[in-house]
């Protein structure tokens, strides 16, 4: 009976410890250099729309950003981070996010396609298949 | 097909609809888009209780249904759950019939790859291998959501038993 449950139990602790070990050197591999500098890329059908430094930015401002003719968003930045204020997208997913001011977070707007993405500066350049 | 089968397979699709409409409304928006997967509850429940077609029927239903409820029929977030949907079933069905292999195991594996199935789209869709920043968050959080789905199962199986009659 015991070893029943031993047989049942070590591939679940294999399993977890595989997944937790995976994920941190993911982690450590995709987590931003401290103290360099970010850029903040905007993204709309594979191409970089709007592009600002943050290590640059001292006090919030406002920024609007055309993705196409007709198709605005706004975007708020500050020392280090950004955030989404407005976007005419349904689910305002690209919205809730807030401040972000790594490259593990993202801001990815599924209805409308487009993306922030931060990075450092020296970081290898986007791959877009 | 019994009647109360069928009864019993609405029911399902049913709970399996809530729970996926509530879990978008959960917000962990640090992964837009993402679900964690607690429909799954439903899923894994009906893997061990019925055949495996009736199984994959619940678990399209509730994709098609809650898409329609939250409009995202067809978009982006729609075939996001669809892939994390069907591949979790898939490996769900394969690893229950393998010998020694506990529930939690097979819970935990539907929802890394329910994850991996719904970045995967992601990555595809929008075109950008960036998504992939998503990645650890999502595997690390298919733990809890793995092992509460799992013992949630589990202690379902305890107490629910279909008569035979109704297995047949
Ligand atoms: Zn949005």
């Amino acid at each position: 009976m015991n070893s029943d449950k031993a047989k049942k139990i070590i591939p679940v602790i294999i399993l977890i410890s595989a997944v937790v070990i995976i994920s941190l050197i993911l982690l450590i591999i995709t987590r931003h250099k401290k103290n360099e500098e970010i850029v903040a890329k905007i993204y709309y059908e594979n191409s970089v729309i709007y592009e600002v430094d943050l290590s640059k930015e001292d006090d919030v401002r406002t920024v609007e950003v055309e993705l196409k003719e007709g198709l605005v968003i706004k975007i708020e930045v500050k020392k280090d981070a950004i955030r989404v204020i407005d976007a005419p997208c349904k689910r305002k997913d690209c919205m809730k996010m807030s401040w972000t001011s790594s490259p593990n977070k993202p801001i990815v707007c599924l209805d409308l396609h487009y993306m922030i993405i931060l990075s450092g500066k020296s970081d290898y350049d986007v791959v877009i298949e | 097909m019994k009647l109360r089968r069928i009864v019993f397979i609405s029911l399902l699709i049913a709970i399996a609809s809530i729970l996926g409409y509530v879990e978008s409304l959960i917000p962990i928006t640090l992964v837009p888009g993402v679900k964690l997967g607690l429909a799954n509850i439903v899923i894994l429940f009906s893997i061990y209780h019925f055949k495996w077609y009736e199984a994959l029927i619940i678990t399209l239903i509730r994709i098609v249904l809650v898409s329609l409820v939250l409009g995202s029929f067809l978009n982006v977030g729609f075939f996001m759950s669809l892939s994390g949907g069907l591949l979790s079933y898939l490996l769900m069905v394969l690893l229950k019939n393998i010998k020694n292999i506990s529930i939690l195991f097979v819970s935990i594996s539907g929802a890394l790859v329910h994850g991996l199935g719904q970045i995967s789209v992601a990555i595809i869709v929008m075109g950008a291998s960036q998504v992939i920043y998503y990645l650890p968050l999502i595997m690390l959080l298919s733990i809890p959501t793995g092992v509460i789905v799992g013992v949630l199962v589990r202690e379902l199986n305890k107490h629910i038993k279909l008569e035979k009659e109704e297995i047949e």
